[in-house]
């Protein structure tokens, strides 16, 4: 399970590309939409937050099965007035995107919703981070930020560790090691 | 001279030491024993005599006494400097690593620790990062510095740096178990940022102590013109797996840096080569000026939502973002409010505090509040701002917090340098006199965003109110209509928000009412076209009714065009 880590993006994405050719396998090939996952508890959302061009996410977090591509909804919501929108996205390598789209897209404002959907395949499961790069070319105001797409497994399922997340030191100190000097 | 909190320190410490045996007769052996179970068992009291008295030479003056009246060799002292690696924000480039320097760790909780874990002294670091502690002679003993500052005199307060992606574990940095000995012995911490040249290779020690430092920068400034307060413990949470990403903040997906005013917590960013803000000490001043307007001025009226200089602003978000900006460029005496980002943490946004140009100009716009916030506090000192922040008049003011509000404390409590400042105001775009800014003719070209506060009266005739997205949703200018009232009399009466006729698109009117900045009410039902319902109001309050269309503030798709209401207010009793 573990060498999949190590399969090449390209090579993911000939395995979903001749899925979809596999008339055999027509339920495999094909592209099914991304579900919305909604999160318990909400982090900043409308927090006193530190300034930042206006625009997020319409929806933060996604989930698509595990080896079939599907459609991912990753369209932003801005409430500028004027101007232009540079968005370009990085994904990890565990995600492909089988429109094999240069990943960059503009937008002219206001607009109220920005559509981009990708479609996605992985063979990853688990939680995957796709990052985008706002930026307001008239008042080259930035932002960069991220979009969550889990592959195969309902977040609940998955455990603390496969998350990246501490395991809580019992004393309630998290201790970092000091470069020390005694005399 | 030993002041009263030193000497009461004194007399625990060498009572504690009697009552465990400790004197001439005892071996070495049996002392040291002692000493460490009875410590660790009192180390909140130890902690919070520590606190107290808040210097480690008081210790040291203990140490004498107690040695001087003891011939064996049973104590030590441990001293040494405490250390954290600080990188500066350059613009441009960000976070120059190259230029890294170690600063001192102020004011921080020292602790010595047994290799059981049990604590056996505590301190606090000084202004210059040193700390002093005693410990038993000949023992296996480690140096803890755990990112907090707290003290518990007249000037009172509580500041934790905590992982939240560890249940909120506070950080700390540690030293390794080493032999105290039967001399005094020195042992320096420095925590390193962890970066080997191309990345954060390394463990991040430094970044709850830079955290932690700027902190205490912001509160220095308030240590210097209040002598006398209290703040509730305030928490930032930082993790190097905080990520701009909206999700749970156990997992770190914490969207942006932000302040939490229900939990008193600030959250900061700590993504490599997405978003890290340890070193964006802007970014943390600006956050914990957000807890100290939750806190100590009393009020958060803010809505908060995204904001930012180019962004006409409901005037709440603008005064709260526009006061927090300038407040860090005050506290760190830089006026440029630099933000890193992106790889290496290598890119920089913001710029100077006071420059508003190309940027909207008015009381609804953050920028302006900035410039004219920091140039007050340039002109007329921090003091003659801080006076005005924490006044009463301002804490209970009928207006919902904004630069008017201000400008009405400040006249009335400095009239002289207000009347000065007038100018500053005509500069940005700001005219209104009052809190209610009856004057205020700067609409920010938005149709219906004046007057800003519309009159209501009881029984009159409807008055319309506009909604509108022309500066986008929830938080921008034009999206809510605040209107300010008086009853006549105590009792019941009924408001109703309806649709105009004239408009074809369906609309979800919702109304909150307020006194002195807290929302009594909120009549937020699903029903189309109109809202309406039923409010208590006493004689003698001015209140102030904030009316919205529901689809405006939450900016589905499309602009939406504007949503008219026709309002009323009628006696129900």
């Amino acid at each position: 399970m573990k060498s999949i880590y190590f399969y090449p993006r390209l090579l993911a994405l000939v395995i979903a590309l001749a899925a979809c050719t596999d008339t055999g396998s027509a339920s495999k090939a094909q592209v099914v939409k991304a579900t919305p996952v909604t999160v318990a508890q909400s982090s900043h959302k409308q927090g006193q937050g530190k300034p930042a061009l206006d625009i997020s996410l319409v929806q933060p977090q996604q989930l698509i099965p595990e080896g079939q591509p599907a459609s991912v909804d990753l369209s932003l919501r801005s409430s500028m007035p004027a101007g232009t929108v540079a968005v370009t996205l990085a994904l990890p390598d565990t995600l492909s995107n089988s429109a094999n789209a240069d990943l960059q897209y503009q937008f002219t404002l206001p607009a109220g919703v920005l559509p981009l959907n990708l479609t996605l395949y992985s063979q990853v499961p688990g939680k995957h981070y796709i990052q985008l790069h706002a930026h307001h070319l008239e008042t080259s105001e930035q932002r960069l930020f991220n979009a969550i797409v889990w592959v195969g497994e309902e977040p609940g399922s998955l455990k603390k560790s496969t998350m990246g997340v501490s395991e809580a030191p019992a004393s309630g100190v998290q201790e970092l090691p000091a470069r020390e000097s005694i005399y | 001279m030993m002041k009263a909190g030193q000497w009461l320190a004194a007399v625990l410490l060498a009572g504690c030491i009697s009552a465990c045996g400790g004197g001439s007769d005892n071996t070495s052996s049996r002392y040291s024993s002692s000493v460490s179970s009875d410590t660790s068992s009192s180390a909140s009291s130890a902690s919070s005599v520590s606190s107290d008295i808040n210097s480690s030479s008081s210790v040291s003056s203990t140490s004498s006494e107690i040695s001087s009246a003891s011939s064996a060799v049973t104590q030590v002292s441990i001293r040494g400097a405490v250390t954290y690696d600080f990188v500066p924000l350059q613009n441009p480039g960000g976070l120059n690593y190259a230029l890294t320097e170690a600063r001192p760790v102020r004011h921080a909780l020292v602790e010595l620790l047994d290799s059981a874990d049990k604590v056996l002294a505590s301190g606090q670091t000084t202004e210059k990062g040193d700390y002093l502690l005693q410990a038993p002679a000949n023992t296996q003993v480690r140096v803890r510095v755990l990112a907090q500052s707290r003290q518990s005199a007249a000037q009172r307060w509580d500041i934790r740096v905590e992982d939240n992606t560890a249940e909120n574990a506070l950080y700390a940095m540690s030293g390794r178990l080493h032999d105290s000995g039967n001399h005094d012995g020195t042992r320096d911490l420095h925590a390193p940022s962890g970066w080997d040249g191309n990345g954060y290779g390394e463990s991040r020690v430094a970044a709850p102590f830079a955290i932690l430092d700027t902190a205490y920068m912001a509160l220095a400034q308030i240590r210097k013109v209040e002598s006398a307060f209290v703040l509730p413990t305030s928490y930032f949470r930082w993790s190097p797996r905080n990520r701009p990403a909206e999700g749970l903040l156990g997992d770190g997906d914490i969207g942006t840096s932000f302040y939490d005013s229900g939990a008193n917590a600030l959250y900061i960013l700590g993504q490599e080569n997405v978003d890290t803000d340890e070193y964006d000490r802007h970014v943390i001043a600006h956050e914990w000026m957000h807890y100290l307007e939750d806190e100590r001025i009393g009020r958060m009226d803010s809505i908060g939502g995204n904001h930012g200089s180019y962004d006409k602003l409901d005037l709440r978000v603008a005064w709260s973002e526009g006061l927090a900006n300038a407040f860090s460029g005050i506290v760190l005496d830089d006026p440029l409010y630099l933000d890193s980002f992106d790889s290496g943490q290598s890119v920089v946004g913001g710029g100077n505090l006071t420059d508003t140009r190309g940027m909207p100009q008015g009381w609804y716009s953050e920028a302006s509040v900035q410039a004219l916030i920091y140039t007050l506090a340039q002109e007329e000192g921090f003091d003659t701002l801080y006076s005005v922040l924490t006044a009463p008049a301002f804490r209970t003011a009928d207006s919902l917090h904004s630069i008017f509000t201000f400008i009405e404390t400040f006249t009335d409590l400095h009239p002289v340098p207000a009347a000065n400042f007038r100018s500053r105001l005509l500069q940005q775009g700001v005219t209104g006199s009052d809190e209610f800014a009856t004057d205020e003719s700067n609409d920010g070209g938005t149709a219906h965003a004046l007057p800003v506060y519309q009159p209501l009266e009881v029984g009159a005739s409807p008055i319309r109110i506009c909604s509108s997205q022309q500066n986008g949703s929830y938080n921008k200018l034009g999206v809510t209509r605040l209107l300010q009232f008086e009853v006549a009399a105590s009792g019941h009466y009924q408001v109703r928000a309806q649709k105009t006729k004239e408009q074809a698109q369906e609309t979800d009117p919702d109304m909150h009412l307020y006194y002195q900045g807290e929302r009594l009410k909120s009549l937020e039902s699903s029903d189309v076209d109109r809202e309406e319902g039923r409010l208590y109001l006493e004689q003698g309050r001015r209140y102030v009714l904030e009316v919205y269309d529901y689809y405006h503030a939450a900016g589905f798709g499309v602009p939406l065009p504007t949503s008219c209401f026709d309002l009323t207010l009628v006696s129900a009793n």
